[in-house]
């Protein structure tokens, strides 16, 4: 799981190129300066092609925060 | 007799016609199609079944509804949510569901496609009441509905809720008679912007965005 964090968090200073970038499990759009709809739609879109996993509608309506997706990443990694 | 209930999943067909047709205000210009370059069809597929998951904090929720009816048939209805009450912003929740369906070869153009809209954009107030896809079917228009629905929306909000201020509608300046309908019931016209993009006009009906709002 911290494995999936570390590599989250990686992904997360590449997309918003902010090398100071340290998320949590409670870290929410409202935490990043420039996550919006945009940024957003890069992010989902490079983690499914870090991680080879393609997200369904109901795991996408999930992930409200850091924690919520790395749940969602992990379940998605385990089958 | 008008009655009036909470939308459910299964309204949810009904309810993506209405997003649509309030998006379209009266044109033929689809922003959702333009954006995500959907046939119309397909727009109304993909925002049914969003809507039939009921994922709060934006219009593309069933629940979030509340649907008048004249008899057994529809007759319009209104979203309704709380800006940023999910903790996070109804543009980013509205994402999340939406990524789905894109065409992700496409994204760049999106991304793209989604600056120019930006442009005649006016941010969503934190803790303010939205109010959102308004549209009443044309045979039952004239008959008060519109204020009806939104009157109903804020007695529901305000209940429990003394810090809720303010309910806001946005819609494009040209739409004259929505505007004097909201002036009607209360809503003051606070902020306009204008995009200053020609292309903008590829996916609204208008470039000037206008937003109207009512001290609760």
């Amino acid at each position: 799981m911290n494995d999936i964090k570390a590599e989250v968090n990686e992904i997360f200073k590449k997309v918003f190129n902010d090398n100071g970038i340290q998320v949590s499990d409670e870290t929410t759009a409202n935490d990043i300066e420039g996550w919006d709809s945009l940024t957003h739609m890069d992010l989902i879109s490079a983690i499914e092609n870090h991680f080879n996993i393609k997200f369904g509608l109901k795991d996408l309506t999930k992930m409200n925060s850091v924690g919520a997706l790395i749940g969602i990443i992990n379940i998605k990694l385990s089958k | 007799m008008i009655t009036i209930r909470q939308g459910k999943p299964e309204d949810s067909e009904f309810l993506a016609k209405a997003i649509i047709e309030a998006e379209k205000s009266g044109t033929d210009l689809l922003s959702y199609a333009m954006i995500f370059g959907l046939p119309e069809q397909d727009v109304a597929g993909m925002l049914s079944e969003i809507l039939a998951e009921d994922i709060p904090g934006s219009e593309l929720c069933a629940s979030a509804f509340l649907i008048a009816f004249s008899g057994d048939t529809p007759a319009g209805c209104v979203a309704s949510w709380i800006e940023g009450a999910e903790g996070i912003s109804s543009n980013i929740i509205k994402m999340n569901s939406l990524f789905y369906f894109l065409d992700k070869s496409k994204l760049t153009l999106i991304k793209e496609n989604i600056k120019i809209v930006e442009t005649a954009d006016i941010p969503r107030e934190p803790g303010a009441l939205q109010l959102e896809s308004i549209y009443v079917v044309p045979e039952f228009r004239g008959q008060g509905i519109t204020g009806k629905l939104i009157d109903r929306h804020i007695e529901i909000h305000q209940t429990g809720n003394t810090s809720l201020k303010k309910a806001q509608i946005q819609l494009m300046a040209e739409n004259k008679n929505a505007i004097s309908a909201y002036l009607r019931a209360g809503f003051a016209i606070t902020r306009e912007r204008t995009s200053e993009d020609p292309a903008v006009t590829r996916f609204l009906p208008w470039n000037t965005r206008i937003l109207m709002e009512k001290e609760l």
